[in-house]
């Protein structure tokens, strides 16, 4: 059984044709055919831009692309297309208006036909309006109602800013507007509207989804003579494919974008159109999307432009709640991208917004561990645990709290808040492993390595095994039971290939088993990771020395003592080598 | 002479342009039955999110190379039915189509010459219509009446065949989904149709026309099959379709104790009668997975519904929304406004009798304007029932739909109440099911 959302393979939806002022005819009529050798690929619902470069408007272009998605309409007839044009309008232009009654007569066979049998399919002509600079309201909405009582739905591109009074009639006259402050271009504007139209599309899809490429379209750029499968490609003048290549009407449509750029460009386009959606009223829309997109692209890792996205959801919010919990998302994301005082700040303005202060404590606690400042992170626990808030994860911030104090050497405390982060009877793998933590410092290695077993036995996260694995090696290393040492640290080196202290520390126990050859191995990935830690390349040097390879050694701790000239068996062993030469 | 059945490949499209795709369950009875004669055949649901091409569909067509294309056709699909028929004969001109569904049983002959693209027309049930269609192509029977099919000799002229009887043992059809022609994982919910046929007998339905006075259906056990397959493969949401799945409260009964002794474990919608909603029979639905039910309201206003010959009044309706809430079940109420004898102050109270038994105006509970479809009894003397239609020009295949006002409500009164409904929505007016 076929997929019904997408049963033949990808389709595009929107294909933005980018007209050169400077085509030859026949640049021109190339693009012509090539336009006409698309729409059959696209969807059954489309839309289609034609857009001159550097915002001119291309009237003799357009009477040629509606004559061409006429046709296509006539021979499809389960097909709707949206055609969008570029116009400009000019203080007294009177005499464009005949032109653009020439268009919009191209959609009236269509509007008459749909209405005849009731269906839905028809020609939409969208114009783009460009107001000159000198074009006041008035004619500005004479124009927006002469496409109107056309039924055909004006936008304005408007890089001036939004004029208020044009505003206030948005929503009567059912107008959109792309506002460009920052003076991008209309493709730019075009280019993030697609990706937040994508995101709005999705608000009610899980994150994840709303990180995907966004609605299948490509770019028709007449000047290059490229094709490109999304605009980002295009906007990098790369993987491009040329008009005329292979395809069943003489044009191969470019693959799908598959890369991991999308959540970047989703996240510029929710950051670059804050002022649209307020302009178009789609606050509330806009509001869901922008947290959303910040809860995904902290997810990938993406933190400042995930805190920009949640304060423009906090902009939007429409209620306090929602105001305290955008700012809380943010502050976190600040936290994540290192920038503490920011954070700070947000949670700051958030308590204004909240009854429950704390919350914010607890959170200003959270930051303050990050921040390194375990004492102050300590206070604001505190003062979080004197509170009578109901919403503080009193579990975690015990265990928050005993981190605290593991940090700070409070070993006794930090025991004390482990346990209180345990229900009853409970047992979690991050909890015995601190208690492991906390024995192993104090030296009690037999007790630790109890805690580390136990935290093993309770399945600890795949991101964290490694880390309890090196543990239980460190105590077996303490114990000088190397062969239990090195059974444990090969299963973390395995956990996580990417730890240089697993590659030390497994490094050391072959040394002490004389397995120099293996060692070798293991401190040489060790300087791989880290090609300034002193310490590994002297172990090389020693291994190596100890294989009877003089030179190298040698060499290696040279290399170890120009990094850090206080690894004193580097030296004395190094005199005693260059002592023998 | 009995004549050998020869194989062929049959393609059935549903395309709904509004909703998006939902399990296709008739067409899927139907390619249940062309398979078991041998045919091959392929089932296709197109909904509104689909993303198609028509390069898309003439290369898939190509490759499938189907004799036979049908299609599910309703008042507002017809227009994306023709256009796509239109493609297919381009780019396979020997390709037969096949129309069918409700608006087809009934549409007037004269529908035929202004469709040029399409080749048959299947009158009443479309199991036997089509298998006669197929029989027919692969024999070349040429010009000759099919039974319970409509189509075009040379020439132009029409011809119809005699008329189907309607199945009464609806088990003697294969199961869409025990035959593998519907897949339950490729759907987020599945559709049940476990009988036809209504026993009341509405004047803006088209089932008593098309049915006949009486009900039939599936056997419990029959059911129960189909439940348990689509539950264990499937997500396990779905609902039935069924003109009246509360025909027989016995058998609601049975299907229902037969889910729960079975362990079938589903989150099902159904539509029930309010005069049979007692409060053991809500437990018994939560029990086997019912989380929502429906009713048929259509108006509350005791100026209109008498005439609608539902034979249920709105207090027990009420009555059996407030008890099924107090349950926990969700309640959706099915009304109509435009319907005739109804003034704008009726329609209004319809809304206000809806908000006041504590159903969310959402989903199917979003009223719509009633639509005349062939074979209503209101269709056929709507002008004697004070339906005023506003169009002249419309084409023979397409009835009057919601192209009209009435002796107590204009166009304007129409569209007002719409709008009343749509400010008391939670979801903008969407309709789930229609």
């Amino acid at each position: 059984m076929r997929n019904w959302r997408q049963p033949f393979g990808h389709t595009p939806e929107t294909v933005y044709l980018f007209l050169d002022p400077a085509a030859s005819a026949r640049q021109r009529s190339s693009t012509f055919e090539r336009l006409r050798a698309v729409l059959p690929q696209l969807n059954w619902r489309s839309h289609v831009f034609a857009i001159g470069k550097g915002e001119a408007d291309h009237l003799s272009a357009y009477g040629e692309i509606l004559r061409i998605t006429s046709e296509f309409l006539e021979q499809n007839g389960f097909a709707t297309l949206h055609v969008h044009l570029l116009v400009s309008l000019n203080a007294g232009d009177g005499e464009r208006w005949l032109t653009w009654e020439r268009l919009t007569a191209a959609a009236r066979p269509f509007q008459v036909r749909a209405r005849v049998l009731m269906s839905e399919a028809r020609l939409h002509i969208a114009p783009i309006i460009t107001p000159s600079p000198d074009v006041s309201v008035p004619e500005a909405l004479k124009a927006a109602e002469f496409f109107n009582s056309r039924m055909a739905l004006p936008s304005f591109y408007l890089p001036g800013g939004l004029l208020p009074e044009l505003q206030n009639r948005a929503e009567a006259e059912e107008m959109r507007f792309f506002l460009d402050p920052g003076r991008h271009g209309l493709t730019s504007q075009l280019w993030m509207s697609h990706v937040l139209e994508t995101a709005l599309d999705r608000v009610e899809d899980d994150v994840g989804s709303l990180l995907l490429p966004c609605r299948p379209h490509f770019v028709l750029d007449e000047q290059s003579g490229m094709a490109f499968s999304c605009f980002r490609h295009w906007d990098a003048g790369g993987d491009g494919v040329e008009f005329g290549t292979n395809g069943d009407n003489g044009f191969q449509l470019p693959a799908a974008p598959t890369d991991r750029e999308c959540p970047r460009c989703i996240g510029n386009a929710a950051v670059s159109m804050r002022d649209n959606l307020s302009a178009n009223r789609r606050e509330k829309e806009g509001r869901a999307v922008y947290f959303k997109v910040a809860v995904g692209l902290a997810g990938d890792g993406l933190y400042e432009e995930a805190a920009a996205s949640a304060h423009h959801a906090y902009e939007l919010s429409d209620s306090d709640h929602d105001r305290a919990t955008t700012l809380i998302h943010e502050s976190l994301c600040l936290r994540d991208a290192r920038e503490f005082e920011k954070a700070e700040v947000a949670l700051d303005l958030a308590g204004k917004y909240t009854r429950d202060k704390g919350l914010i404590a607890y959170y200003h606690g959270k930051v303050q561990v990050e921040w390194r400042d375990y004492i102050e992170a300590l206070d604001r626990f505190e003062e979080a645990l004197q509170s009578d808030s109901d919403q503080v994860p009193v579990a975690d911030m015990y265990f928050e709290m005993a981190l605290c104090h593991i940090n700070i050497e409070e070993y006794a405390e930090a025991r004390l808040y482990l346990a209180r982060s345990l229900e009853d009877g409970e047992k979690k793998a991050p909890v015995s492993f601190y208690h492991g933590v906390c024995d192993f410092a104090e030296g009690k290695i037999d007790t630790a390595l109890d805690h580390f077993t136990e935290a093993l036995s309770l399945d600890p996260a795949e991101e964290d095994l490694g880390r309890v694995l090196f543990y239980v090696g460190a105590c077996y290393k303490q114990m000088e039971r190397f062969d239990e040492a090195v059974v444990v640290l090969e299963k973390a080196v395995a956990a996580d290939p990417d730890d240089i202290t697993n590659h030390n520390l497994l490094g050391f126990c072959y040394y002490r088993l004389k397995r120099h050859e293996d060692a070798v191995v293991c401190f040489r990935r060790a300087v791989e990771i880290d090609p300034k830690s002193g310490i590994d390349w002297a172990n090389l040097g020693s291994n190596l020395r100890d294989l009877g390879r003089i030179n190298e050694a040698i060499e290696m701790y040279r290399k170890a003592l120009s990094l850090d000239p206080h690894i004193e068996f580097a030296r004395q062993s190094l005199v005693k080598l260059t002592a023998s030469e | 002479m009995e004549l050998t059945l020869l194989s062929m490949r049959v393609l059935l499209i549903d395309i709904n342009p509004f909703m998006p795709p939902v399990t296709p369950i008739s067409l899927g009875n139907i390619a249940a039955v062309l398979k078991a004669s041998g045919h091959e055949v392929e089932v296709m649901s197109l909904g509104s999110n689909s993303m198609f091409s028509p390069q898309g569909v003439a290369r898939f067509l190509k490759q499938y190379q189907p004799r036979l294309i049908g299609f599910g056709t309703y008042q507002r699909n017809i227009p994306h039915v023709r256009a796509l028929a239109q493609l297919a004969k381009r780019v396979l001109p020997e390709c037969r189509v096949v129309l069918g569904g409700p608006q087809v049983t009934f549409m007037p002959d004269a529908a035929v010459s202004a469709l040029p693209e399409i080749d048959f027309l299947s009158r009443g049930e479309g199991e036997q219509a089509i298998r006669n269609i197929a029989e027919a192509m692969s024999h070349g029977v040429g010009g000759q009446p099919i039974p319970g099919v409509t189509t075009r000799k040379e020439g132009g002229e029409c011809i119809t065949g005699p008329s189907i009887e309607v199945a009464r043992e609806l088990d003697e059809y294969p199961s869409p989904w025990l035959t593998g022609v519907l897949d339950p994982a490729a759907m987020d919910e599945s559709i049940i149709l476990t009988s036809r046929g209504c026993p009341n007998n509405c004047c803006f339905c088209y089932t008593p026309a098309a049915f006949g006075p009486g009900t039939c259906s599936q056997s419990v056990e029959r059911v129960l099959e189909d439940l348990a397959f689509v539950s264990q493969h499937g997500t396990g949401r779905l609902w039935f379709a069924d003109p009246n799945f509360s025909f027989s409260e016995t058998r609601v009964v049975e299907i229902l104790e037969g889910i729960l002794e079975r362990g079938i474990a589903s989150r099902m919608w159904i539509e029930t009668r309010a005069d049979m909603l007692t409060p053991q029979l809500i437990e018994l639905m939560k029990r086997a997975g019912v989380h929502s039910i429906a009713m048929g309201l259509e108006s509350a206003s005791p100026n209109v519904y008498p005439a609608l010959k539902k034979g249920i009044d709105p207090e027990q309706i009420e009555q059996a929304a407030r008890s099924a809430i107090d349950s926990g079940l969700d309640v959706e109420l099915f009304s109509q406004f435009a319907l005739p004898n109804e003034t704008k102050e009726d329609a209004l109270q319809t809304l206000q009798f809806v908000m006041n038994c504590g159903v969310k105006i959402q989903g199917n509970s979003n009223a719509q304007q009633m639509h005349l479809y062939f074979g209503t009894e209101l269709y056929s003397n709507h002008r004697e029932r004070g339906i005023k239609p506003l169009r002249d020009d419309l084409p023979p295949y397409l009835a009057i739909g919601g192209a009209f006002e009435t002796d107590w409500m204009t166009s304007a009164e129409i569209k007002q109440v719409e709008t009343a409904w749509r400010a008391e929505s939670a979801d903008g007016g969407r309709r789930v099911v229609s």
